[in-house]
């Protein structure tokens, strides 16, 4: 076996916004923690051996592209290290991150960004090597012919300024520029998205060819699929920050384990599959149900008792290395998640995850407008109610009373709801994997960022996530994350 | 909201004493007072006792403290040439300057605004190319010439408006301004027309970039494919759109034209601030330059808080944001 | 019955600097109403041009030089500029790629939606917004009273997606226009999306043409295909007969590219060179300098070879099952 090219331990990345100047003297003397933190990355393992290609897979949001630089030493992490070859990539020096290798390369998405437009293409490709040493003065001009040769495109290229080539073409000319720092490791993000079918079929046969040739190890992230399964070994799905599942793409695509990286599956619209395949919801369309209500709640308990109704299949074994270990419970609703039905309820759940935080997020912001003007229920209360809400999806032990008490409170409509939210998303998250859970309990913050984009996190004061509490599962689950 | 206010006051208040010890470090390299002041023929006594009276021969942190303490009281010291109050004499004549100043924003929006949006949604048109040319003019011809060639053409040759002063002051809504009077209107367009053609020359190119972008959009081209006419889409998405970063440079415009109004009040002989600053500068009356400058950065960070809220208002995707 | 929407030779050019492009060329197809027909392309096909075309909204330096659009028996062409403005957003109505770019940032989701009802009807602003908030219930967005409120930013991109179909759901037109509106949205919500557009069409019988340049989506969601190619169409037939049985070498060549379709790591089959400049076409067949089975005859126009429901434009098209 390989010695490990590339090893990551235990990463994780925060990114803090800080607030202003004055503030941050006000926090300092009052002793507040200053500035918001989102978690991008919590506790990532891998390693990657010499000449394997690795995929990262996910959805928007899910850190994939941040581990991508963090591999290429455009990022420090928060906790842990990153290794090539023993030899850390890069390290952080007061403000700046310096970076200790040029062994690892990246391509990146737009080729239409990444090439300086008014840089011949030749002195784009030649000017990391020479400025390294890597190749001798002399000899440059040739190595760039043979750069542009190997990766399909004519040497009298070379005198030709960005704008002359197609999309493809600008792509096979980052390429080439990435092989001329000869790397140890490619870090591919997105790198075949932004062209078309035919290009990217044309642009992924030219990857292929390279790593025959040249034995090449890559990490290749995306969030397509079926491109991953083509040209990679290896493949770890990711969800909120974490790795959820990491396998040979053979053994991942033929057997995926945790519900997350089924539900992805399950909502690929396939080629040929004929129409209709993707149809997700069965027996539950929102538009069908009532109007009137929270009906984002009923559709989330309703789920729940699917969930649990999943027959049991077989323990699939093996030398897959999973995310975390596997507590009792979570053993459980394995099995449970492995009917097909309630896989793709879990798929609707996790866009659903979604509507509840812009649910939270939107009612904050009503309430705090008609906060004077409030019902029945004192300003007091609704405020509680709203922080209930955000808690609710935190799974604190308070949530529910307050919730409740609002309920039994004469509250106005809007403040039912929003308890009705929290109760609801109770019962939801008690009926998931509890890793899972975890996952977006620290996670939480993130997707907030995400979905306030220039709003700021601070706008809603993250509720710090509490010991998780599940009362039921009694799993003695020793890792736990902190805001 | 309220944290923001409060966060941003503080912010106010430590940038204007940053700024009051520059003024004054400042205004000192400038020169002793008294050797313009003073008779050059008078004796080293007299002129000793000058000095002592002003505290001229204290330490500059001392006169510096001394002028601190006197501010929490409420004064701005004396002015050495009228030897009056600062206070007084800058107030009997802001009223001109902020009347000038008025009229001058008015006419820039008015005008810059519309003209902007014109030339924005008809790029290609012949009006639009005559409004940029002209708005390039705007801001590149200094403003002094053209102030001259104004009096030259309208109050020389035609004789119809007054070459300089201020017009008649009158009463209105209990404040006495020469806007409520026709001889004022008279004698304020001229100057007005010329301080604003900067102001008007960027508003017209500020806002026709914007539209010239926002009418790209996908929003624009959604709303145009729900059949919304085109005037709609222009008053109802484009315009508050575009209306953000032209918020911003009107409140900086907004600040400069009135502490720049210098030169326009010189050309003019508008008898507002700007010819008072001057007249105290050549004759080194520190209070009244010290209280002029604290003035103008009052002005500004006052200028920005507004447009801060302002922004606020139109763009829900901005929260202000306070400690809490 | 009349045709939801039927395209006839719809034609339009781009007068550029360097030369005349014709972007859409002598374009057919038609729609029945509850179907939704995909039309299929890479970036500059014209597929997009094909549906701004359809609502008459080509912006300078394009127009439209030839053609028919006829919704419901109507033809568009015919209008009068404030006459077709009328039928925008009523009878015909179209949603956007990115759902982060549709929206205006700074206006409210409800007010926006009310502009768009009353700009077509005469009605109370309150009542706009009832009807605003129906038709977000119908495209499945829960809280739909409260959604009104919030502003784009607020909402989730899926969210924002199905926003934007339920403005164009507003006046129940006979046809909406769709252009790669899932492509800037993941997988798990984009396959929410496709579901409730199919059960939108099944249920209100609109007429949909989804512009995507991803075979899969397509062959998943569309009743039938068009296939373009540098401005024209090249193949059109049923989604099973154009997926399962291409006929044109191009449609053969881009459903080979996708990968999902070989062993993991084997060669994909890939089309040569790249897609073409519309500036300077060879002619007769533009797929001619790609196409592996092009011969001296694909110098001339290609021939319309129908078969069934099954067309091709094409000198020598795969053999027919």
């Amino acid at each position: 076996m390989n010695q490990p090219l590339l090893k990551i331990e235990g990463v994780h990345k925060r990114f803090t916004r800080k607030s202003g100047l004055v503030m941050q003297g006000i926090d300092r003397l009052t002793g507040r923690p200053s500035g918001s933190t989102v978690h991008a990355l919590s506790d990532i393992s891998l390693s990657v051996t010499e000449g394997e290609v690795l995929g990262l897979v996910g959805e928007s949001g899910c850190g994939k592209s941040t581990l991508g630089r963090i591999i290429s030493g455009i990022y420090t992490p928060s906790d842990g290290e990153v290794f090539l070859k023993g030899a850390p990539v890069a390290r952080k020096r007061g403000n700046n991150v310096e970076k200790l290798t040029t062994k690892v390369q990246m391509i990146h998405q737009d080729p239409f960004a990444s090439l300086n437009p008014r840089m011949k293409v030749g002195e784009t490709i030649a000017e990391g090597p020479r400025i390294h040493g890597i190749v001798k003065a002399n000899a440059v001009r040739a190595r760039v012919r043979s750069l542009l040769q190997q990766v399909g495109l004519e040497a009298a290229y070379a005198d030709r300024l960005p704008h002359q080539f197609s999309g493809g073409q600008r792509q096979r000319i980052a390429i080439a520029r990435a092989l001329a720092m000869e790397p140890e490791l490619l870090v591919l993000d997105e790198a075949v998205a932004s062209l078309d079918v035919s290009i990217q079929a044309q642009v992924l046969n030219l990857f292929m060819d390279l790593r025959r040739e040249l034995g090449l190890t890559a990490i290749f992230i995306s969030h397509d699929l079926s491109v991953v399964r083509h040209v990679c070994d290896r493949v770890a799905i990711m969800y909120l920050g974490r790795i959820v599942e990491l396998a040979s793409a053979e053994e991942l695509y033929a057997r995926p384990l945790h519900p997350y990286t089924k539900a992805l599956f399950a909502s690929i619209p396939k080629l040929g599959a004929g129409r209709g395949s993707f149809q997700p919801i069965e027996g539950r369309s929102l538009a069908a149900q009532p109007a009137e209500g929270l009906r984002l709640s009923s559709a989330l308990s309703d789920g729940r008792t699917e969930m649990q109704n999943g027959a049991a299949a077989p323990e699939t074994g093996g030398s897959r290395q999973r995310a975390g270990g596997m507590p009792p419970q979570r053993r459980r609703h394995r099995r449970d998640t492995e009917n097909g039905g309630s896989m793709i309820e879990f798929s609707n759940r996790i866009a659903e995850i979604n509507d509840i935080l812009c649910a939270v997020n939107m009612l904050q912001w009503d309430a705090r407008v008609m906060m004077p003007a409030g019902g029945a229920a004192t300003r007091g209360q609704q405020i509680a109610t709203l922080k209930a809400m955000a808690r609710g999806l935190l799974l604190d032990g308070a949530t529910e009373e307050t919730a409740e008490a609002v309920l039994a409170s004469n509250a106005t409509e809007r403040n039912r709801r929003a308890a009705e939210a929290v109760l609801s998303a109770r019962k939801w998250h008690m009926s998931v994997p509890p890793e899972l859970l975890k996952r977006q309990d620290e996670n939480l913050d993130h997707r907030r960022a995400c979905l306030g984009q220039g709003a700021g996190g601070r706008r809603f004061q993250p509720v710090p996530a509490a010991p998780f509490r599940n009362r039921d599962a009694g799993a003695a689950n020793g890792r736990r994350h902190r805001l | 909201m309220l944290g923001f206010l409060v966060q941003r006051l503080l912010q106010a208040v430590v940038v204007i004493f940053a700024m009051s010890i520059i003024v004054f470090l400042g205004v000192y390299a400038i020169g002793n007072p008294i050797d313009v002041m003073i008779d050059p023929g008078a004796t080293q006594a007299i002129r000793q006792k000058l000095i002592e009276q002003y505290g001229l021969d204290q330490p500059l942190w001392q006169q510096y403290w001394t002028f601190l303490s006197n501010v929490v009281h409420g004064d701005l010291g004396t002015s050495m040439v009228y030897n009056v109050s600062v206070i007084k004499l800058v107030f009997s004549r802001l009223p001109a300057t902020v009347e000038l100043v008025f009229v001058a924003v008015m006419i820039a929006t008015l005008i810059g605004i519309p003209a902007g949006i014109y030339a924005g949604y008809r790029p290609n048109s012949l009006l639009a190319r005559a409004i940029m040319a002209l708005s390039v003019l705007g801001f590149s011809v200094p403003t002094f010439w053209i102030g001259m060639l104004l009096v030259m053409a309208f109050a020389v040759n035609l004789g119809w408006l007054p070459s300089g002063g201020r017009g008649d002051v009158s009463s209105f809504l209990g404040l006495r301004t020469s806007l409520a009077t026709v001889d004022g209107w008279r004698h304020v367009i001229m100057p007005a027309f010329n301080l604003s053609l900067f102001m008007m020359g960027l508003l017209i190119r500020l806002t026709r970039a914007g539209m010239v972008e926002a009418m790209q959009t996908d929003y624009v081209k959604f709303a145009r494919a729900q059949g919304l006419p085109d005037r709609q889409i222009v008053f109802s998405h484009v315009l508050r759109n575009i209306s953000i970063p032209i918020v911003t440079v009107f409140g900086l415009e907004l600040g400069s034209t009135l502490a720049f109004a210098v030169v326009t009040e010189s050309v003019f002989n508008w008898p507002g601030i700007g010819k008072l600053i001057i007249d105290s500068i050549l004759q080194l009356d520190r209070p009244v330059m010290v209280t002029y400058l604290i003035l103008v950065v009052i002005l500004f960070v006052l200028i920005n808080l507004v447009v801060d809220i302002v922004y606020a208002q139109l763009d829900p995707r901005v929260r202000l944001k306070g400690g809490k | 019955m009349t045709k939801a929407l039927d395209v006839r030779g719809l034609t339009t050019r781009f007068e550029t600097r360097s030369g005349d492009v014709t972007a859409v060329n002598n374009v057919s197809f038609s729609v029945e109403r509850g179907r939704i027909m995909g039309l299929v392309g890479e970036s500059g096909s014209g597929k997009s041009v094909t549906g701004f075309s359809i609502l008459g909204l080509v912006e300078e330096p394009g127009h439209i030089s030839g053609g028919e659009v006829l919704v419901e028996g109507q033809d568009l062409r015919a209008l009068k500029p404030e006459a077709l403005r009328k039928l925008r957003g009523s009878k015909v109505a179209m949603v956007f790629q990115d759902p982060m770019m549709t929206l205006n940032p700074v206006l409210r989701i409800g007010d926006q939606m009310a502009m768009a009802v009353r700009v077509h009807e005469n009605m109370s602003k309150r009542a706009a917004w009832e009807r605003a908030r129906e038709a977000l219930e119908i495209v499945g967005i829960p809280a739909a009273g409260e959604r009104l409120k919030a502003y784009p930013h607020q909402l989730s991109g899926g969210m924002r997606q199905r926003v934007a179909i339920a403005t164009a759901l507003l006046h129940r037109p006979a046809v909406i226009i769709a252009d790669e509106p899932t492509t800037a949205l993941d997988v798990s919500i984009q396959s929410q999306i496709l579901a409730e557009v199919r059960r939108l069409a099944d249920e209100t019988g609109t007429a949909i043409v989804w512009v995507t340049h991803d075979l899969a989506v397509i062959s998943s969601l569309a009743d039938d295909i068009c296939v373009m190619y540098a401005g024209r169409i090249v193949e059109r037939g049923t989604a099973e007969d154009v997926i399962a049985a291409p006929r044109h070498p191009y449609t053969v060549g881009l459903i080979g590219s996708v990968p999902s379709l070989h062993e993991p790591g084997a060669h994909l089959p890939q089309i040569p060179g790249s897609t073409p400049q519309l500036a300077n076409l060879p002619s007769g067949c533009p797929f001619r300098p790609r196409c592996p089975r092009a011969s001296d005859l694909c110098a001339t126009e290609p021939p319309l070879i129908e078969t069934g429901s099954h067309s091709v434009s094409c000198h020598r098209p795969m053999e027919a099952p």
